[in-house]
């Protein structure tokens, strides 16, 4: 049974969720634990560098160059392998 | 990265300044206005960042408990026996209101995750995430038991008895993050075990036998002290002391203990 999220449209919800799933399996597999967790506190937890910085025991400094490897490792892997979903 | 210094260089090189990439980070880039070689990035953040937006599925006893992990979390300067130790309990301090400001900021989707309610994916990597920094969070398949039927079909359906089915109820409702029961100890005779469910007994709990352990640490002195007591006072003493005895006995099977009437 799959219960509508909140756009209360069970259709809508599935495709989103799938798509959530796909980018975070992505991202767990493609970036260095690291980078994954920087990555995910940032993107779903919403969380300002600072706040991240504490989570994970690192300068807010080294917290954005991981951010930005993070993202550069990703494109470089998309733009090499495709998208495909 | 070699040095602090090289940061704003490196950050340089890799083509993206920190306003374009924090709007990434938040998913408010989409792929057709992402930076050149950055749309199918663009396109992977703003899938992942929907998790986030099931607001209202908070859980409040998620976040408190979420909260509780982060300030419990053992600082990295441990209190040491030196004589530095002041400097090094001021970092502690710092560190620990540092967990306090991190609480403050996780009213967004890490609360979410504490509750178990995210996507299955971005469940299961907030565990990993989490579970590295040292916090304990439910994966995707444990969810906790949301509903009071589920619960009291436990407690029903459960072969555990007293503590160890308070543990086992408790562990359900919370996914696992409860500990009760697990540091339990009969401490004070049968009193401990007739509150079903408890984990550590927080307050001293009247000792049955406190009497006769006086008597014998006294010699007998206890015991005649308290003959005197009772024959000064008609009878009193005694009567007082019997009214405590079930006073004591009910403080450790109820919540709000009754006042005991001495007269």
């Amino acid at each position: 049974l799959i219960q509508a999220g909140p756009t209360g449209n069970v259709e809508e919800e599935a495709l989103s969720s799938l798509g959530t799933d796909w980018a975070v399996n992505l991202i767990t597999s493609s970036l260095s634990p690291e980078q994954a967790d920087v990555v995910l506190l940032r993107v779903i937890g919403d969380l300002d560098v600072d706040t991240v910085a504490r989570i994970v025991g690192k300068r807010p400094g080294n917290v954005r160059v991981l951010q930005h490897r993070a993202l550069r490792r990703l494109a470089r892997i998309l733009q090499r392998e495709g998208v495909t979903r | 990265m070699t040095d602090w210094n090289d940061l704003p260089d490196e950050m340089r090189r890799l083509g993206l300044d920190e306003v374009t990439l924090d709007r990434l980070l938040a998913g408010r880039i989409g792929p057709d206005d992402a930076p050149p070689g950055y749309s199918e990035v663009a396109r992977v953040l703003s899938a992942a960042a929907a998790a986030g937006e099931h607001e209202e599925l908070v859980h409040e006893a998620a976040h408190v408990a979420l909260a509780m992990e982060l300030v419990k979390q053992p600082s990295p300067a441990s209190t040491p026996s030196d004589g530095r130790s002041r400097k090094m309990r001021s970092r502690s301090r710092r560190v620990k209101v540092g967990g306090l400001v991190v609480v403050g900021a996780l009213v967004g989707s890490t609360g979410l995750a504490a509750a178990g309610v995210l996507p299955d994916a971005a469940q299961d990597a907030f565990s990993m995430v989490f579970e590295r920094v040292g916090i304990t969070v439910p994966a995707s398949d444990d969810h906790p038991a949301s509903s009071g039927e589920e619960l009291s079909g436990i407690a029903t359906t459960t072969d555990a008895t007293g503590m160890d089915k308070g543990a086992e109820i408790s562990s359900a409702a919370s996914g696992g993050m409860s500990q009760a029961g697990q540091h339990g100890s009969a401490v004070a005779g049968t009193s401990v075990e007739r509150v079903e469910g408890a984990g550590a007994a927080r307050v001293p709990v009247p000792n049955e036998g406190g009497t006769g352990t006086a008597d014998t640490a006294s010699d007998g002195a206890s015991e005649e002290g308290t003959s005197i007591a009772d024959e000064k006072s008609e009878g009193r003493s005694g009567s007082g002391s019997g009214n405590a005895s079930d006073a004591s006995s009910a403080l450790a099977v109820a919540p709000d203990p009754p006042v005991a009437q001495v007269p």
